[in-house]
């Protein structure tokens, strides 16, 4: 199987800090993957390079089987195969519907194709309801699964979630989880989540990664990692006493 | 407060009498300076968010002048355009001074900043997030900017009242430039310098309520379009 | 921490900028208030109860700068202060019907007899006069340079349609320019004709922008003609000169009134040193004097 990002010695610094260095990462199509760590350990920032929204300051960067060279219409290229969700989606000015229909609009879809997959997306995550309602007025839940919805919508070969639910209460995040894994398993959509709760990597990923100061800490698969953690401060993490 | 009172009372009267005269210099204020907004707006937007969101070298600076123009004293901004129009002029060939379009000219020198500054800190304080929302969405870059600047229409509207009522309120300029020609140039606020200057001073306060009563009209209908676009929109509850 | 100071840094500096404007703001009041005072002092002028005294006059003394010339000298020599209002008569007038004035130099007879007539002035008395020409560009398209007709020329402006503008403000000016027009029994309008609601000075400057006609009083013609290309076309007409009269509010209408002041004015005005003054104005700088005393 081909790598879907693949990343030697890349590394990102804000000023005089070093914020990512990640000597190797390979992740493959099909699977969800779960990057892990405490807060700064530099998740959201590989989520970022990988996702082409942050350029790296050094090393070599793979996406989608591409070497990248950060020219505009390659970015635009390969991000039209991305999708991305993070903690507190950002909801654009309008109804449910433009916000669904937004990306599908950006490619110039046919009107009759975006109302059927708009639908079609909202029905999926039972938000079928709001269809019209104002974006900016749904609750923390109906966001995450109205941003979800967005990003179905554009038919992603990856879909990236950062920390999706640390914002929304128990039983949301079940739901959410539910999903999730039903996206992986129906659309063969691959998933990069970032999470802090052990027991959602536990329970959904095939894969994790480890970060800790920028570094990769440890990778592997997840339940190898849980029961037999190489790396002292890896075994500290996982019982929680980060 | 006799004259106050008869003020009142002599603007009632102005607008009930649907004056010829008056109605002329009322549709004259109007297109001079919905004209200005509305060309100030055009390039105006642009140029604001292109500040705004593109790093270039001198950007801090073009901004500062941006803001420090925001202020430009309307009698300035005239004596400009009149410098650039007169037959010593490098435009005199034109022919523009003293009409309904040096007006507008010198409007637009006054509400650009206005604008363009407005519109760009509008534009400022939108969150990188909503750019990465955008093209992880699969927008082009274009595609993205344009939905930057729809995000900050509220910035942008508020530029645009705010700019509107500096213009339709402005005298210095258009008095300058358009020169206060009865029946050809003359507006609400030259009006009311012309009435005052003779001593007709609850005329000059008449005309300033109908000033007034247009300048509210136009908020109002601003408002309400505002409103449609917004119908979303949550207003902050102080309970 | 460098980044807050900075910000106090300037705050301060904004703070500071006020607080300097304040200060030279009422510095230059008080010294402006003390000026006079040391001046009597040195030469014993007589101290006014009330040396603010507010003078209402018509843009054409302003304008063509005699004030400028004449009023320092009425300030030395009896401390008081005049604040010069310079609009058109009629707005000077109604100034003086509302007690907002204490004096006023204007130029409109009719109207001034009206306003002693209605009791608002008292001690009208004749100070100079000057007179108008019709200016006009130098290709003439009228065809009226060199006339003395004062009246013919305007009614062959209105039938070659020539551009005229005319000051469209109630002034003495302007109603000294109606008047012409009544003498040629014509009633001017139509595109040519440009009422511009401004002083003379703006209104100067757009008839030479337009290469426009229009009626301008000596003084101001004078002052500004090395400025714009317009020529003189009609002049001498006696329909075209024009008397200024000095006139003191009533102090029986308003009491707060500066009477006494007005009173000063007026007889400085009048008097012979003054006359001269004023028949001298002008000469130096323009070789002909731009009024002609004439008070008795």
């Amino acid at each position: 199987m081909t790598a879907l990002f693949r990343l030697f010695n890349v590394t990102k610094n804000y000023g005089d800090r070093q914020v990512l260095n990640v000597e190797h990462l390979e992740i493959e199509a099909g699977h969800i993957y779960c990057i892990l760590g405490p807060n700064g350990s530099g998740k959201t920032t590989l989520l970022r390079v990988i996702s082409l929204l942050t350029l790296n300051d050094t090393g070599k960067l793979e996406v989608l089987g591409e070497h990248i060279n950060w020219a505009p219409s390659q970015l635009l290229r390969l991000r039209r195969q991305m999708a991305m969700v993070t903690q507190s989606s950002y909801m654009f000015e309008g109804s449910v519907y433009y916000n669904v229909a937004y990306g599908l609009k950006a490619r110039k879809t046919p009107e009759r194709e975006v109302k059927f997959k708009v639908q079609e997306s909202l029905d999926l995550l039972g938000m079928l309801d709001f269809i019209n309602y104002p974006a900016r007025k749904l609750s923390g839940g109906e966001k995450q699964k109205v941003a979800i919805a967005r990003a179905l919508a554009v038919n992603p070969r990856v879909l990236f979630l950062d920390e999706p639910t640390s914002n929304i209460d128990p039983s949301s995040s079940v739901e959410i989880e539910r999903y999730i894994k039903y996206i992986n398993e129906e659309h063969a959509t691959t998933i990069v989540l970032i999470t802090h709760k052990l027991f959602q990597a536990r329970k959904l990923a095939k894969e994790m990664f480890l970060m800790w100061d920028g570094h990769i800490l440890e990778w592997g698969q997840t339940r190898d990692l849980f029961h037999d953690p190489q790396d002292p401060r890896t075994r500290k993490f996982l019982k929680g006493e980060y | 407060m006799d004259v106050i009172w008869q003020g009142l009372k002599e603007g009632f009267m102005l607008i009930l009498s649907l004056d010829q005269e008056l109605i002329r210099v009322t549709l004259l204020s109007l297109h001079v300076s919905l004209s200005a907004l509305v060309i100030a707006g055009i390039i105006g937007i642009p140029a604001g968010a292109f500040l705004a969101l593109k790093n270039f070298y001198g950007r801090k600076l073009i901004l500062n002048i941006t803001y420090t123009l925001m202020g430009l004293p309307p009698v300035l901004a005239g004596l400009i355009v009149f410098l650039f129009l007169s037959n010593r002029g490098p435009l005199g060939d034109f022919q523009l001074l003293f009409t309904p379009t040096a007006m507008i000219i010198a409007q637009v020198l006054l509400g650009f900043p206005l604008v363009c500054g407005l519109t760009a800190r509008a534009v400022m304080t939108q969150q990188q997030e909503v750019y990465d929302t955008s093209v992880m969405l699969g927008a082009t870059r274009t595609q993205a900017v344009l939905t930057l600047i729809r995000e900050s229409r509220i910035g942008i509207i508020a530029a645009l009242t705010t700019a509107l009522g500096r213009l339709i309120a402005e005298v210095g300029a258009v008095m300058m430039v358009g020169g206060n020609i009865q029946g050809k140039t003359r507006v609400l606020t030259t009006s009311i310098v012309l009435e005052t200057r003779m001593g007709h001073d609850s005329r000059a306060l008449g005309i300033g309520i109908i000033l007034l009563l247009l300048a509210f009209i136009i908020m109002l209908i601003i408002l309400k379009l505002e409103k449609r676009s917004f119908k979303d929109d949550s207003t902050i509850q102080i309970i | 921490m460098k980044r807050l100071s900075n910000h106090k840094l300037l705050a301060l500096l904004l703070v500071l900028m006020l607080v300097v404007s304040v200060f030279a703001f009422t510095g230059c009041e008080k010294q402006a208030a003390e000026e006079p005072q040391q001046e009597q002092i040195t030469e014993t002028a007589p101290v006014p109860e009330n040396p603010q005294l507010k003078l209402a006059t018509t843009t054409s003394t302003q304008d063509s700068g005699l004030l400028d010339a004449i009023l320092p000298v009425f300030e030395e020599k009896t401390g008081y202060e005049v604040e010069v209002i310079a609009v058109g008569s009629g707005a000077a007038m109604s100034m003086g019907e509302a007690g907002d004035v204490d004096v006023l130099l204007v130029h409109s007879r009719a109207a001034e007899d009206q306003f002693i007539a209605d009791g608002f002035g008292v001690d009208r008395q004749d100070v100079m006069y000057n007179d108008f020409l019709i200016i006009g560009p130098a290709e003439d398209p009228a065809g009226i340079k060199g006339s003395t007709d004062a009246a013919a020329a305007l009614l062959k402006i209105s039938e070659t349609g020539c551009t005229f503008l005319s000051r469209g403000d109630e002034s003495g000016t302007h109603k000294k320019e109606l008047a012409i027009w009544k003498a040629g029994t014509c009633e001017p309008s139509g595109a040519w004709y440009n009422s511009v609601g401004k002083g003379m000075g703006d209104t100067y400057r757009m008839a030479d922008e337009m290469k426009g006609y229009t009626l301008i009083d000596r003084a101001t013609y004078l002052f500004n003609k090395d400025n714009y290309s317009l020529e003189p076309m009609v002049e001498g007409d006696p329909l075209l000169f024009n008397p200024y009269g000095v006139i003191a509010v009533n102090p029986e209408k308003y009491p707060n009134i500066n009477y006494e002041g007005a009173t000063a004015f007026i007889e400085w005005l009048i008097s012979a040193d003054t006359q001269a003054l004023i028949g001298e104005y002008g000469k130096d700088q323009f070789g002909q004097a731009l009024f002609i005393p004439d008070a008795k």
